[in-house]
């Protein structure tokens, strides 16, 4: 079973990281692919907001911690991905230089503090194969 | 979204109740009295634990004589490997949003 605990992506952008970097951390721009209003301080422990409006999910806002602001390679911050949730989650978003452009790479982690039952992402949804796998996984997890 | 997660998560938080749900996957319907004598915990202990999975609708619980017994109900386990399935679809969205943005730019200089 493969075992995954986070959201990844990759993806080439075709303009220098810098441009890219913008895109991700000015609230403007922020806001314009986000899919809701950010406001955003940008500083390790500075706070950013994404304020949701009712056409991409629930209404109301989410409040999430900087971690990471090293310019145009790496920014991070741990969120709730979404209002219905308390769960909070990194999200970390790597930028390389890249012959096209920019390599973009997008890792939201923190589904690890999810019990490693849930996170193969391949379940199948029925009770017979969530037995087989609690069974394989029985086998390997240390049971504290 | 279907359901809020929060309920199968906090039910999951606690790596005891953790076994008490994956020996009630193994087992089939079981009893608190049958979980007892493979956890290192009372069977008092043990109720309590399964109160709180059938409240998460984790399990579900059927009388059976003088004994309840517990079976395992897969869905929200299901329904949070969707929402996970879901957070990672609207990330697919924004950075295809993200694309447009810095491509308009893009155009703009030029």
């Amino acid at each position: 079973m493969e075992v995954t605990d986070s959201i990844e992506r990759e993806l080439i952008l075709p303009v220098p990281p810098e441009r890219v970097w913008t895109a991700l951390t000015r609230p403007d721009q922020l806001s314009a692919w986000f899919g809701t209003q950010a406001t955003i301080d940008l500083r390790p422990g500075g706070e950013v907001i994404f304020t949701w409006d009712s056409s991409t999910g629930p209404h109301g806002a989410n409040r999430g911690v900087i971690e990471v602001v090293e310019r145009p390679n790496r920014f991070a911050f741990r969120w709730q991905s979404s209002p219905d949730t308390e769960q909070m989650t990194r999200v970390e978003f790597t930028l390389e230089p890249h012959p096209e452009g920019t390599r973009l790479r997008l890792v939201e982690s923190g589904f690890a503090s999810l019990p490693p039952e849930l996170r193969g992402g391949c379940h199948e949804s029925n009770t017979r194969g969530w037995q087989r796998e609690l069974g394989e996984l029985a086998q390997y997890l240390a049971v504290p | 979204m279907r359901k809020d997660p929060d309920a199968v998560f906090a039910a999951l938080a606690d790596p005891t109740r953790r076994r008490v749900l994956r020996l009630v996957a193994e087992r089939g319907p079981t009893s608190a009295t049958l979980l007892e004598r493979e956890l290192p915990v009372t069977r008092q202990a043990i109720v309590k634990h399964l109160v709180v999975l059938s409240r998460a609708g984790l399990v579900t619980g059927q009388r059976a004589g003088q004994e309840v017994r517990y079976a395992l109900v897969p869905e929200p386990l299901d329904e949070v490997s969707e929402w996970i399935a879901e957070i990672g679809s609207r990330w697919d969205e924004r950075l295809a949003r993200l694309r447009r943005v810095v491509l308009d730019q893009e155009t703009e200089r030029s």
